[in-house]
């Protein structure tokens, strides 16, 4: 059966102990400094540092697979486009040869345009992994508590940590719709791209008019238990900074403003190439 | 006289832009204590009524609402949901969608972390219902690794520690198990009896409710047209048919029994009732004479369609799902494959198919092994029906669902427009033909998706948990389909943990145990062997359980499967 729920990590980290705030803080930190660098060196140190943070907490090396592997078509038109046609290509590292009909002689893949290509792919892998970090490693209710306590409202926490819930409830449905296209006879793997779209969009149907459903339920059910959406309400189990959320915190803000003082002053983790 | 707690005057209520009314001049008072079931067809209003005790009905969905709601003293048009959750606990017929928290403790005390109560408070009260409840130590488990029935005694729990007014359950059995039923029948009567909760109960378990209830409402089209206690409510059965409710076993075999003549006093609605009552049931053995004889279907075919030879299958995780199972199933075979949740019957019919491969051992099917082909090709010939309608509905006609995949495969449109004319009429599908699948019931749009699969002319038809979820009218009607099916020559499986509905119906019983075959016979003497049935926690139909206890050889020989079968007996011996 698929699961209905998130996967969750149940091993303890150092990570997953951390103060849901500070595992908030440190999510928003590596999403913005990764745009704020242009350098690929720092947002390389970036990623491996989240990459380590990563594999601390135990979320598997299949995961982070997953997601690369899932990644790299679009990975490569990211690198080839911005290394054909970025304009700040100057040193060329390949042509098309010459004898080539139309292209031949024009067209070059410049070393620039790579390095800028790369600068994009971390600035989308970070956040990418840094997201599932916080989430795999904190329950939904902590969360969207945590998410109280930084004073966003109380209703879009939870609507945000329903949303949450959803998103392994419409991975199941998927498989389970697609099963049923099967067993009409129709093998989705064996068609071609052009063919399958069809077969795809009609997955919508049964899927929206599902979610919906749940999503009515849902709504029917909280109402019932008698949620209102006010913040004047009781939380047992409240939070409480530790030493090492401290440590971890002051870190995360001198590196913030350290990052954001050296890049607008000495113009550290500028474009290079 | 004790405590009246919830009045319901003149109640008619509309939802939005519809133009029936889904409730007519409803008018129900319940007193403190007592235990009121409410029945009757889907469409008959009963999950609106449960909505308008909470105010969701109107507050949430609008519409036109006519009468009064009261309960307490509150009024249910002048006080929010969220306030009224306090008086009345919902429990829901979706398990999964009900439950909210990460952790058991947690889904407990979410109500009443919004209701403003105090941390102290809110930890007594938990552990005190989960106490009442048995989920004592899966405190720190997540929701989705319980079972079904521990799952909706959670939904109760959650419900029960804002000590309300008024427990509430909408159909919380629906989607369980027997066991899980079973669970969720005794705890809800312990809180009822032991605890003096008082209770309203939608539910279709006849047997269940004949033994718990004080009184059972029979709504039908939105009004009111019962009130009674179990023992007068069960007493006209042709009253109670036409408006789709189901008479326990044994009042019905009673009926049949005595029909025509005067049967002294009242038909029984218990098992126990019934078995005070054998004196009659003999008097009237002893008038008859020769023994029934009790028609069995036809003899069918030696062509094994699926074999498993030593079928092993472990999913991912380890769990050893079937162990070594050996079955031939014939051409014009009608069986039903019976057993507890993770008994392996699910997996077992997802090889026929090829959804699964087995870990060792063979599965051929047409003496093909599975392996040789993909789920696609196989299902031209193996049409499998999953449990779920809504999952299997993807255009916006009757007529061009059942059209869908034929065309997707390549077929010429002209041959498919006849195919899908041929399935429609075969199903009865024609009146609809125009219609958006969502608009129909959810047994019609069941039948759409059969009508899908049989426009492929598979020679096999499986149908998984077809009955979970419908009402009486509902399973009926789509155990009726199958069996127009087997009789135009198609080989049928049906997965069920429904025993009571089979008669009739299927002719050679499967059951499984802990993914083992634990018996494979005819229909008759498998639901007679009572302690397989046991082994593998299915309850025997009240009817089988009646006639062992009777005691009498001759009744336990002719192995009567429906109250008509037993009335003849009864009238023949």
């Amino acid at each position: 059966m698929p699961s209905m729920y998130i996967e969750r990590i149940s091993r303890p980290s150092l990570f997953s102990r951390l103060d849901v705030r500070v595992k908030l803080f440190i999510m928003f930190l590596a999403s913005t400094l990764i745009f704020v660098w242009e350098s690929v060196i720092y947002q390389c140190a970036m990623f491996l540092v989240a990459l380590g943070l990563a594999l601390s907490a135990h979320i598997g090396p299949r995961y982070i697979r997953r997601l690369v592997i899932t990644m790299i078509p679009f990975m490569l038109l990211v690198l080839l486009i911005h290394g054909l046609f970025n304009p700040q290509g100057q040193r060329v590292i390949a042509s098309v040869p010459e004898w080539v009909p139309l292209l031949g002689g024009r067209v070059s893949l410049y070393w620039e345009g790579l390095v800028f290509g790369g600068m994009v792919l971390f600035r989308i892998l970070t956040p990418l992994l840094v997201l599932p970090l916080v989430v795999m490693t904190t329950d939904v209710n902590d969360l969207m508590l945590g998410l109280v306590k930084i004073r966003v409202p109380y209703k879009v926490a939870y609507v945000f940590s329903v949303g949450l819930r959803f998103v392994p409830f419409i991975f199941s449905e998927i498989s389970t719709i697609t099963e049923a296209q099967r067993l009409r006879g129709l093998a989705i793997e064996k068609m071609g791209f052009i063919k399958r779209i069809p077969v795809f969009a009609s997955l919508a149907v049964p899927l929206i008019l599902g979610a919906l459903v749940k999503a009515q339920t849902l709504e029917i059910a909280l109402q019932s238990k008698a949620f209102s959406g006010s913040a004047q309400r009781t939380f047992t189990n409240d939070f409480r900074m530790r030493r090492i959320d401290y440590l971890a915190l002051a870190s995360g803000v001198v590196l913030f403003f350290g990052a954001i003082l050296t890049r607008v002053l000495l113009n550290w983790g500028a474009f290079v190439s | 006289m004790s405590k009246q707690i919830l009045s319901i005057e003149d109640l008619s209520y509309r939802y939005p832009k519809t133009a029936e009314f889904s409730l007519h001049d409803v008018s129900l008072r319940i007193s403190e204590g007592e235990f009121v079931a409410v029945m009757g067809s889907t469409g008959a209003g009963k999950t609106t009524l449960c909505l308008a005790l909470n105010g969701i009905v109107p507050h949430f969905y609008g519409g036109d609402f006519f009468g009064s709601v009261r309960v307490g003293a509150m009024d249910t048009v002048d006080h929010p949901t969220h306030e009224l959750a306090r008086q009345v606990g919902m429990v829901f017929q979706d398990i999964d969608m009900q439950l909210t928290a990460p952790t058991v403790a947690s889904e407990v005390a979410f109500p009443l972390e919004n209701l403003c109560f105090p941390v102290d408070e809110i930890n007594r009260r938990v552990s005190a219902a989960l106490e009442a409840l048995r989920l004592k130590g899966l405190e720190e488990k997540h929701p989705h690794q319980l079972s079904g029935g521990q799952k909706q005694r959670l939904a109760i729990a959650a419900a029960l520690a804002i000590r309300p007014t008024l427990l509430v359950l909408d159909e919380p059995t629906s989607q369980l198990d027997p066991v899980g039923a079973e669970e969720v029948f005794r705890v809800t009567r312990r809180l009822n009896q032991d605890h003096g909760i008082t209770v309203i109960m939608v539910s279709h378990a006849s047997e269940e409710l004949a033994e718990y209830a004080d009184r059972i409402v029979l709504l039908s089209r939105g009004r009111l047209e019962a009130d009674k206690p179990p023992s007068d409510f069960f007493q006209d059965i042709d009253f109670l048919l036409e408006h789709g409710v189901r008479p326990p076993a044994v009042t019905a075999a009673f009926s049949c029994a005595f029909r025509g003549s005067s049967f002294p006093g009242r038909y029984p609605v218990t098992l126990a009732e019934a078995l005070e009552q054998r004196a009659s049931v003999l008097s009237k053995l002893e008038a008859g004479s020769t023994s029934a004889s009790i028609a069995d279907g036809p003899v069918h075919s030696d062509e094994i369609v699926i074999r498993t030879r030593d079928l092993h299958f472990s999913y991912e995780d380890g769990t050893e799902a079937l162990r070594g199972l050996s079955v031939d199933i014939r051409r014009g075979d009608y069986v039903a494959i019976v057993g507890q949740n993770g008994a392996g019957k699910s997996t077992l019919i997802r090889h026929f198919v090829g959804l699964l491969n087995p870990s060792s051992g063979a599965v051929e099917v047409f003496d093909r092994n599975t392996q040789d082909y993909d789920v696609s090709t196989i299902a031209q010939r193996v049409g499998y029906v999953s449990q779920n309608p809504d999952n299997q509905i993807f255009t916006d006609s009757v007529r061009s669902e059942v059209g869908y995949a034929l065309l997707r495969l390549g077929m010429p449109k002209d041959q498919v427009a006849a195919r899908v004319e041929q399935s429609l009429e075969e199903l009865d599908l024609g009146d609809v033909a125009g219609m958006h699948p969502v608009t129909l019931s959810k047994a019609d749009r069941s039948r759409v998706v059969i009508a899908a699969i049989l426009a492929m002319k598979p020679e096999i038809l499986i149908f998984d948990e077809p009955t979970t979820g419908q009402d009486y009218q509902g399973s009926k009607a789509i155990l009726e389909l199958t069996r127009e099916l087997w009789r135009a020559g198609k080989t049928i499986i049906v997965v069920t943990h429904h025993l009571y509905l089979l008669p009739g119906f299927a002719e050679r019983l499967l059951v499984m145990g802990k993914g083992r075959l634990l018996s494979d016979s005819n229909l008759r003497s498998g639901l007679y062997a009572t302690a397989t049935l046991e082994e593998t926690y299915l309850n025997p139909p009240q009817l089988v359980r009646f006639v062992e206890s009777f005691g009498d050889e001759a009744l336990e020989k002719s192995q009567p499967l429906t109250p008509d079968e037993l009335a003849l007996t009864m009238a023949a011996d």
